[in-house]
């Protein structure tokens, strides 16, 4: 078939389909509400998850406390002359925004200041007049019980005056709602927060750091491309805003001020942005997201780097997106049990970092991807953590290769890079079925990638097309007794010497194979010298998890290459033994 | 209310009060996954003066878990907010425990620099007079789990590029052995200790061109014997240039790594006379290859405004680089100062020449600060007794923060080597320089302080041809806010 479009463009015809799966899946839908935690592997990205259930017990709790002070008859009783603190200035106004920035509302501020400063003068005034200091509970109403009406009376006022200045400061009003409307601190599973007494805007303050230390026993060579001497190097530090606003409308965004160790220019050194998305995601099963975020084509890629049982991932992320700049529809239904994503992106080159990438052409890349759990709801327990699935890309590349330098795991060593006059001349097709199965102890994940690209040199040669293809298969395993997943590890005894309690320990081994087509050196698109026709790759981790914040992992990685010619000069083979420490939270 | 608050938990200390008075009549806290329905409003005892007692008592509890009071900070004040102790003080968030926290910090540092005198653009590295935002770090600082803690600290301030210069990870569960991964700055010279923020003087001294500014590594730190001696054992990356004022941490450049031992002594903190009890003393020692850089950034100024020595381009290192560091601080009263020298041996070679030697370089410094106001210079932040607070009020009632006066001279002495074999352009770098400083200092709060500083340095050639100028002046007024 000669047809070929030079360039992706999403037709009438398509959008008019996505229209009408709008409007079925719509249909079909429940709001999310119902949800409380993402299912624990799938679609999963860098984002920890929010913990809807942790908000949506604190929002019960504040409604729960407005209402039994609503109820309370001493609240409404007369409040008597409470001398009001000594006015200070108010700094000036900042609500024309001239700065740029979010004003703030010095009076909202001030009022707060005010009923909090009279709770402490009363507070402070009660216990003066206590002889001497005694907790709390101990303390009796002064003056001793006489049973003079009159007495109670006053005692009862200054009961009810308390109880006013505590509600004030706590509950406040609809309009100036009190401290407890301003929640926020530190939960299992949602870190440290701030958010709304409705649960409806939500800031999470993530963190990640790994630091490493990578080492090359042997085979490297000084004079092989892009090897690196061993070093500590600062691998990731993200630290991460993720936000909910109005409920439904869902924002992440991440610098990545670490160091990156890859020779890559583009990386190295450079602080990144990952990550830079927004989110509709009213229904579970159509949720609609823009911005910079992961390209939903590899499994693995999927997983969040925190969450991987390796340091770094297998050799089939050189021929996958990393992320990519778009839009995108995705959506989960029954839980997890099956789930998909479509989208339109700039498409980047395969093993491309995260850099900012505006796009070099108007053509783009359309990605899409399917997964299920088809045994999820399962009454046979061993099948349940059981998925399987397939991503699929198709696109325009033109103006760039639409390939990074491939590297190692190590990101120590560049073994193919095609010629720098090779361009992109037309199609690229990325397919990759995956499949991972998590059962009590035992981890299991595989994925394999096809790549298949148009070429030319110099965009005017002739048409040549390669096709490169990667594959890999790892299994995982808890020596102590926890459970393993494709999201986050919680060690069911978090380390604890005094308690006997060590944490757990996870033991994982991976091979990976990629091979580039011989055609990519018979068309003369890369140097043979340099370059290699296979790479074999097996890994051994050792993974420590001493709560589910803190982890040590230390990786031993052997790749064997194969040449594409006997001139082939580069070392046959490369040796890293890494170290991790991992934080997050 | 109180299952609000009590999800929002209180405090231990609040805990251990309340928890005796659990009694028929009060009801006890629900648990964080109790239902709300299955918390009754509780039945008041009947007799008027009896339900006086009882409410009176539960509100006592209630105000002091949202309040505070005595030395406890109420949940209003812990949970999350600007936290007022000393130590942790800053925007933060906490857990009901306190075992995870999160502070929110900052510091912005912008300076005015200007050059009475002399001071030619036609010298090597000079700037011209200006306004510079010297400094611009948002303090990500976080505790997980009670004995994990890190820290995260770019800075963006627009000298340079943006760069990250803390990123670390500590396990701090034993005072005799603390663990720290990560970027972070070597315990090598006692002077590249003190916070950015906290320095008596805007820049720091020459001694500043040979210490390892802040590397990738590992290092632990204890304190032993009481807390009087101080060890620090660190490996870091020997990266390009790792060494110097202008550093900036890297991968390795080779296999190479550097080892670094510091020992600190408090001789007279548990017993001898009072005035001593904040003296220390200490050395230390860097050890390390260095083959395929020259492993020395370009040695600078204090006011990091004229170079004042660089190594030609194709001179590397060729050995063993051996660094020593003998420091002391003290602080007494009114009065602070602190001196360090450090002595060099450094392998290096012409790779263009074939020119080989072991070069010895010195340098030294000592300064001295005295507090004005009634108030303590300290080596970590300066806390005034009577902070200002930023309204006519508190200058009416004395409060005028702390006023400090200080000197320092410092001193460098390259080895005669160096000219010798053409290691550096004779004719435009300086063999010697003497630098003296004076500062005042403004603290108006722990928080927001200005600092005002003098600097003159004297450079001397290495022989009759040298060209460049034979003094810099050199006057950095400084606004420092840091939270």
């Amino acid at each position: 078939m000669n047809f070929r479009p030079r360039h992706f463009q999403p037709p009438i015809v398509s959008l008019t389909a996505v229209l009408a799966l709008w409007i079925v899946l719509v249909s079909l839908q429940r709001p999310i509400e119902a949800q409380a935690v993402e299912p624990y592997f799938g679609y999963y990205d860098e984002v920890p998850p929010i913990d809807q259930s942790e908000i949506d017990a604190v929002q019960e709790r504040t409604r729960e406390a407005r209402k039994r002070l609503k109820q309370s008859t001493l609240s409404k009783a007369e409040q008597s002359d409470v001398p009001e603190p000594p006015p200070l200035p108010l700094p000036p106004p900042t609500k024309d925004e001239r700065d740029g920035g979010p004003p703030i509302d010095f009076r909202e501020v001030d009022e707060m200041r005010k009923a909090f400063q009279e709770m402490q003068g009363q507070v402070t005034k009660e216990e003066a007049l206590s002889s001497a200091p005694r907790a709390p509970s101990e303390r009796v109403p002064s003056p001793p019980p006489t049973g003079d009406k009159k007495e109670l009376e006053q005692e009862l006022s200054s009961l009810a005056q308390r109880l006013n200045a505590l509600e004030r400061v706590l509950v406040g009003t609809e309009e100036r709602p009190g401290l407890a409307g301003l929640i926020g601190g530190w939960t299992r599973h949602n870190g440290f927060f701030l958010m709304s007494s409705g649960g409806d805007f939500f800031l999470r303050l993530p963190v990640l750091i790994q630091t490493d230390y990578r080492s090359f026993p042997t085979g490297q060579d000084g004079t092989d491309p892009g090897v690196r001497p061993s070093t500590f190097i600062l691998q990731r530090v993200r630290p991460m805003i993720h936000f909910r606003l109005w409920r439904y409308f869902r924002g992440f965004m991440t610098p990545d001020l670490g160091n990156g160790f890859s020779s890559n220019p583009n990386v190295q050194g450079r602080v990144q942005t990952p990550d830079a998305f927004g989110e509709w995601d009213y229904f579970s099963g159509f949720r609609i997201r823009l911005g910079k975020f992961k390209s939903p084509l590899g499994l693995e890629m999927l997983q969040a780097t925190q969450n991987l049982s390796f340091m770094e991932r297998s050799l089939t992320r050189n021929l996958l997106p990393n992320r990519d700049l778009g839009a995108m529809i995705w959506g989960m239904f029954n839980h997890g049990l099956l789930e998909y994503q479509v989208g339109v992106f700039n498409g980047v080159p395969n093993a491309n970092f995260y850099t900012e990438s505006a796009a070099t052409t108007s053509g783009k890349t359309m990605e899409a991807r399917v997964f299920a759990r088809p045994f999820l709801d399962s009454s046979i327990e061993v099948f349940r953590g059981f998925g399987v699935g397939t991503g699929f890309s198709f696109g325009s590349v033109r103006n760039n290769n639409g390939q990074d330098p491939m590297q190692t795991e190590t990101f120590s060593y560049t073994f193919f890079q095609y010629q720098s006059n090779v361009t992109g001349d037309g199609d690229r097709t990325r397919i990759s079925p995956q499949a991972a199965w998590y059962y009590k102890r035992l981890g299991l994940l595989g994925q394999y990638v096809r790549s298949t690209q148009h070429l030319s040199v110099n965009g005017t040669g002739p048409d040549r097309r390669t096709t490169h293809e990667a594959w890999s298969g790892q299994a995982s395993f808890f020596l102590t007794e926890d459970t393993s997943t494709f999201g986050h590890v919680e060690p069911r005894q978090p380390v604890n010497p005094s308690k006997g309690q060590w944490g757990a320990l996870e033991l994982a081994v991976r091979y990976a194979q990629l091979n580039i087509d011989p055609d990519t050196y018979t068309f003369g698109l890369a140097d043979p010298a340099v370059n290699v026709l296979r790479a074999k790759s097996t890994t051994i981790g050792l993974n420590w998890y001493l709560n589910s914040n803190f982890r040590l992992s230390s990786n031993f990685v052997h790749t064997d290459f194969t040449g594409a010619t006997p001139a082939y000069r580069a070392a046959n083979h490369e040796d890293g033994l890494m170290f991790r420490a991992q934080m997050v939270f | 209310m109180f299952a609000a608050l009590c999800w929002a938990t209180p405090p231990s200390w609040a805990a251990e009060l309340s928890e005796p008075e659990q009694d028929a009549t009060v009801p006890s806290a629900p648990a964080a996954d109790t239902p709300i329905e299955s918390t009754p409003l509780p039945s008041l005892p009947q007799k008027p003066r009896q339900q006086l007692r009882e409410l009176d008592r539960r509100l006592s509890v209630l105000e002091s878990v949202v309040v505070g009071r005595g030395h406890g900070r109420g949940v209003m004040e812990r949970g999350l907010g600007w936290s007022p102790e000393i130590k942790e003080r800053g925007f933060a968030l906490y857990s009901n425990d306190g075992l995870f926290r999160l502070h929110l910090n900052g510091g912005v540092q912008a300076d005015y620099h200007g050059y009475p005198g002399t001071h030619s653009l036609n010298d090597p590295g000079t700037e011209p007079s200006g306004f510079v935002l010297r400094r611009l770090r948002p303090i990500l600082d976080f505790r997980i789990a009670q004995y994990f803690r890190g820290q995260i600290m770019p800075d963006l301030a627009p000298r340079k590029r943006s760069e990250l210069f803390n990123a670390f990870i500590d396990w701090d569960r034993f005072e005799w052995a603390r663990v720290r991964v990560g970027q972070f700055k070597p315990v090598m010279s006692i002077e590249n200790q003190q916070g950015e923020f906290d320095l008596v003087f805007a820049e720091r001294s020459l001694v500043q061109n040979f210490a390892l500014r802040r590397d990738f590594g590992v290092q632990v730190t204890g304190r032993v014997l009481n807390r009087a001696v101080r060890y620090d054992l660190g490996v870091f990356n020997s990266n390009n240039g790792a060494v110097g004022s202008s550093s900036v941490p890297d991968t390795s450049s080779d296999n190479n790594k550097l080892g670094m031992a510091r020992l600190m002594y408090t001789p007279f903190l548990l017993a001898g006379p009072k005035a001593l009890r904040q003296l220390d003393l200490g050395v230390a020692a860097m050890y390390g290859g260095c083959r395929e850089s020259v492993c020395q950034q370009p040695m600078l100024t204090m006011g990091q405004d004229h170079t004042i020595f660089q190594y030609n381009g194709s001179v590397t290192g060729n050995g063993d680089h051996t660094w020593l560091l003998p420091q002391m601080s003290w602080f007494w009263g009114r009065m602070g100062m602190m001196s360090t020298l450090v002595h060099t041996w450094e392998h290096k070679i012409d790779r263009a020449t074939g020119a080989a030697a072991q070069l010895q370089h010195q340098a030294w410094m000592v300064q001295g600060e005295l507090a004005l106001t009634d108030d303590e210079p300290a080596f970590n932040r300066v806390t005034p007794k009577r902070p200002f607070d930023g309204t006519w009020e508190s200058f009416s009632r004395g409060h005028w923060g702390a006023w400090t006066i200080g000197a320092r001279y410092s001193e460098q002495t390259l080895d005669a080597d160096t000219f010798r074999l053409n290691f550096g352009d004779a004719t435009q770098y300086a063999r010697t320089a003497k630098g003296y400083s004076v500062a005042l200092n403004w603290y108006a709060s722990r928080e927001f302080r200005f600092q005002n500083m003098w600097e003159h340095t004297d450079f001397k050639g290495a022989n009759g041809t040298y060209a460049a100028a034979g003094k810099a002046d050199m006057l950095i007024f400084r606004m420092t806010l840091i939270y």
